[in-house]
């Protein structure tokens, strides 16, 4: 082993300064009692540093000597702990300080209250949370329910949507069927500005009413369509919404007719119709 | 060395006398080193309160364990400021004064009376003529070893620098201050 590299390393002065392991202390210290250069320089380095610590000096309070000087020849109290836990080799074990009794039950004390602290705000923490969690849980909830009830509105609108348009679809086909048959229905002297459109198939014998304008019904009465069969009225149907105007209303099948009138009607219909109650009339 | 020097006693006389369990000794002790170690323990715990109690300590241990003590091993002085500088460096690493340092308010901190105690010592050099001829790096390196007990590794970590150079720049401080101080 190189002496002089190994002074020039530093490792001394670390050594000197506190900054190693006991381990490596304890390395430096025999290579230190095997060759006297090393001890020499040691000795250097810690002259330097008693120097520099020495430099720091503070003068204390006057009344401090005599509390220490007391504390120090105080019967046992103090020294009986200090002996039993002192290490037994101040300088290779020099950070280990004595605790006493009172210290170790101070210290379980302050740990024990520590952890009861510790523990009360992790309580209060993890109730916060719950709660936080329980109305975050509510929150979403009600927007699921939200959420599905506004999916079963679509839904249903999409249904009747659909239907309409199945409907519309088939009124359509039917309209635009050459054997299907147009005939206006027209305003009598009851109701001059009523009037009415009737499309009637020949060959399927469907017959579609779409409503122009007719007085809405009155409560507790209904529109009832009827064809001429030689001059006698036969039943067509009656026209059902309530917004009789919205729709293409799908009468009953009509086999044969000379000319189409509408009457209002009790609910539900009649079997002769009121003639004085007819709003609309037309030929075929 | 600073403290009043005790002409009838030399250090060997002073050790065999502690070595006997010599109460005036201590006393003697008290008187001859207890500025040195004091005022390494202010710089170290940084509140008169704390240094006061770590005084206490300091002396306890060194009452109690002196037959430790081995002149082999170094001088007096060396041992009793390690000693000192131990007690100080536990307690400001310990769970209490953790916590205490937080509770004390900035106000009541007396670190700004410690600037100006340096600065009235008139019988040494002073501590700011040295520090300025020692690069703040090379000072900081020493005092975090010495005063804040750092370990090689954890300056290297601190300083982020290798462990090869913490220890070169530390021999190039010491080598420094060896000379300043002579």
């Amino acid at each position: 082993m190189n002496i002089e590299e190994y002074i020039s390393s530093g490792i001394l002065e670390l050594y000197g300064a506190g900054a190693l392991t006991a381990s490596e202390k304890a390395e430096v210290e025999q290579l230190g009692e095997q060759h006297p250069e090393i001890k020499a320089e040691l000795n250097l380095i810690r002259h330097t540093l008693d120097q520099y610590a020495a430099l720091h000096a503070v003068e204390p309070p006057p009344a401090l000597k005599e509390k220490v000087l007391r504390a120090v020849f105080q019967p046992e109290t103090n020294h009986r702990s200090e002996n039993q836990t002192a290490p037994a080799n101040a300088e290779t074990n020099p950070r280990v300080i004595p605790i006493g009794r009172v210290a170790n039950q101070t210290a379980a004390s302050t740990a024990f209250k520590w952890l009861v602290a510790a523990s009360l705000t992790l309580l209060v923490m993890s109730n916060a949370l719950s709660y936080y969690f329980y109305r975050n849980w509510q929150e979403s909830d009600q927007n699921l329910q939200l959420a599905l009830s506004s999916q079963q509105e679509f839904a249903q609108n999409f249904r009747r949507v659909q239907q309409k348009l199945s409907a519309n679809q088939k009124a359509l086909a039917l309209l635009n069927d050459s054997n299907t048959l147009r005939v206006e229905l027209k305003g009598v002297e009851k109701s001059p500005d009523s009037r009415v459109t009737l499309y009637w198939h020949r060959l399927t014998k469907d017959v579609y009413v779409n409503v122009d304008n007719l007085p809405a019904p009155p409560t507790g009465k209904q529109y009832q369509l009827w064809a001429l069969v030689d001059g006698k009225p036969v039943d067509a149907g009656i026209v059902k919404s309530t917004d009789i105007t919205a729709d293409l209303h799908h009468m009953k099948d009509v086999q044969q007719a000379q000319a189409f009138a509408i009457t209002l009607e009790p609910q539900g219909g009649s079997i002769n119709p009121t003639l004085t109650e007819m709003y609309v009339m037309g030929k075929i | 060395m600073a403290g009043k020097e005790n002409i009838l006693f030399s250090e060997e006389d002073l050790i065999i006398r502690l070595q006997q369990r010599d109460e005036a000794a201590m006393t003697i002790l008290y008187d001859k080193y207890s500025a040195a170690l004091y005022g390494v323990i202010l710089r170290i715990v940084k509140t008169e309160e704390i240094a006061e109690d770590v005084m206490q300590e300091t002396f306890i241990k060194i009452w109690t364990s002196f037959q430790q003590y081995n002149t082999e091993k170094g001088r007096l002085f060396t041992w009793i400021v390690n000693i000192a500088r131990n007690a100080a460096i536990d307690k400001i690493r310990s769970k209490e004064f953790r916590v205490g340092s937080r509770e004390r308010s900035i106000d009541s901190s007396p670190v700004n009376h410690l600037q100006s105690s340096y600065e009235v010592r008139p019988d040494h050099i002073g501590i700011k003529d040295l520090v300025g001829k020692l690069n703040p790096e090379q000072r900081k390196i020493i005092d975090m070893m010495y005063f804040d007990g750092y370990t090689q590794s954890e300056v290297a970590e601190e300083l982020d620098i290798p462990l090869g150079t913490v220890k070169t720049r530390t021999r190039a401080a010491m080598k420094l201050l060896t000379k300043l101080l002579s």
